[in-house]
């Protein structure tokens, strides 16, 4: 009998639990899109380029969601991608990169790849055998620019009559083994691919 | 030794009088998240079979159906509040005969999912846990109404924001009042 007594207060409790409030509005942000940051985006023959990606939330808020995303070259022979950084593979040309995140966002940005179109060089004294030398390089691209620092999709060698010591991006150290009276530098952009591209220097 | 005398205490006690029972009930909640200023009260009904005296030890399962008045989840401006909620629960219980009732208490486990409208996620499963204060009352030999409050705790599946992907708890308080059939 003692849960009759009791009945009041359940009934009281059930009341209570009952007349809770129900939130009407998601405290939970969600997404509203996603985008990559850059434009008029364009990337040298010889470099790459590091992009970045935002997420935008329906609070206003925004996060830098670069790691997050599936990045694609779109089909593209132009260009590649590693996660945010694109990478051309061809010379010159243009082509689409996107983010896509499950399907459900996503966005596309044009990429130009500037084409190589010679290359400069310091001189070099073939008459100086066996000893290193640094020779000094950089490149001439579309539009008139020069100058410009080659990082990297590059192999560098030469003809039989000297040995190549060391490159970096803006200098290579050779060194004649004969004497002879001219020494061939090929220098070759994405070697090893259907794009590949010779360029050929002499010294005297 | 001791453990096993007391197992088979437990084991004579729970075939003692054991019958299989359906039952159903009717519950209020009020459930509060922990993470975020956010609440829902609504209505859920069960369904439940279970194995045991009613004065002494049951096992159950029951099987729940919830319909959200609450917007927690979703973010969708078209829907008003999160989905329909459905969930499994496993409990052991133990009753005690005080002649016109049986009071007893419960304990178990859960699992279920949540429908939402989200951009990236349209439910989300949860786990939960949960204890029980409740009595029988018999009305026949083959019928008896129940009464009892619940305190749960229930951790939901993370919440995808691409970024990061936050995870949800909540503890709800529940009161019900149920039928049971045994045979």
């Amino acid at each position: 009998m003692k849960f009759y007594k009791n009945l009041p207060s359940l009934l009281l409790l059930s009341f209570l639990i009952s007349c809770g409030d129900n939130t009407t509005t998601s405290p939970i942000k969600d997404i509203t899109s996603i985008a990559i940051n850059e434009s008029n985006i364009s990337v040298y023959a010889t470099g790459s380029k590091v992009l970045t990606s935002t997420v935008y939330y329906n609070d206003g808020s925004t996060k830098n969601g670069s790691a997050d995303m599936v990045w694609d070259n779109n089909g593209s022979s132009v260009i590649g991608t590693t996660t945010a950084l694109i990478y051309p593979v061809m010379n010159g040309g243009d082509a689409n990169v996107t983010i896509d995140y499950s399907s459900k966002f996503g966005d596309s940005k044009l990429v130009h790849v500037k084409k190589l179109i010679s290359i400069n060089y310091s001189d070099l004294n073939i008459s100086d055998i066996g000893t290193p030398q640094v020779i000094y390089f950089n490149g001439n691209f579309e539009n008139n620019e020069t100058n410009v620092t080659m990082q990297r999709n590059l192999t560098w060698s030469v003809d039989s009559n000297a040995t190549i010591n060391e490159v970096n991006a803006s200098q290579l150290t050779l060194t004649v083994d004969y004497n002879v009276t001219s020494i061939k530098l090929t220098t070759t952009l994405f070697e090893y691919t259907e794009n590949s591209i010779s360029f050929e220097h002499i010294f005297y | 030794m001791k453990t096993f005398i007391l197992l088979l205490i437990f084991m004579s006690s729970l075939f003692a009088e054991a019958k299989v029972y359906l039952g159903t009930y009717y519950a209020l909640y009020n459930e509060s998240f922990n993470e975020v200023d956010a609440s829902s009260s609504s209505d859920l009904v069960a369904l439940k079979i279970g194995y045991g005296d009613i004065k002494a030890y049951a096992v159950e399962f029951s099987l729940e159906y919830a319909q959200n008045k609450a917007k927690i989840f979703s973010s969708t401006p078209a829907s008003d509040s999160d989905g329909n909620k459905f969930g499994f629960n496993i409990s052991l219980l133990k009753a005690f005969d005080f002649t016109y009732v049986y009071p007893y208490v419960k304990a178990g486990f859960g699992t279920g999912y949540l429908n939402i409208q989200r951009s990236l996620q349209d439910s989300l499963t949860y786990g939960s846990f949960q204890g029980t204060l409740g009595t029988y009352i018999p009305i026949n030999d083959i019928f008896d109404a129940e009464v009892a409050y619940e305190i749960r705790h229930s951790s939901y599946q993370s919440v995808n924001q691409i970024v990061t992907k936050p995870s949800y708890s909540s503890v709800s308080n529940i009161v019900y009042f149920g039928l049971n059939f045994r045979y």
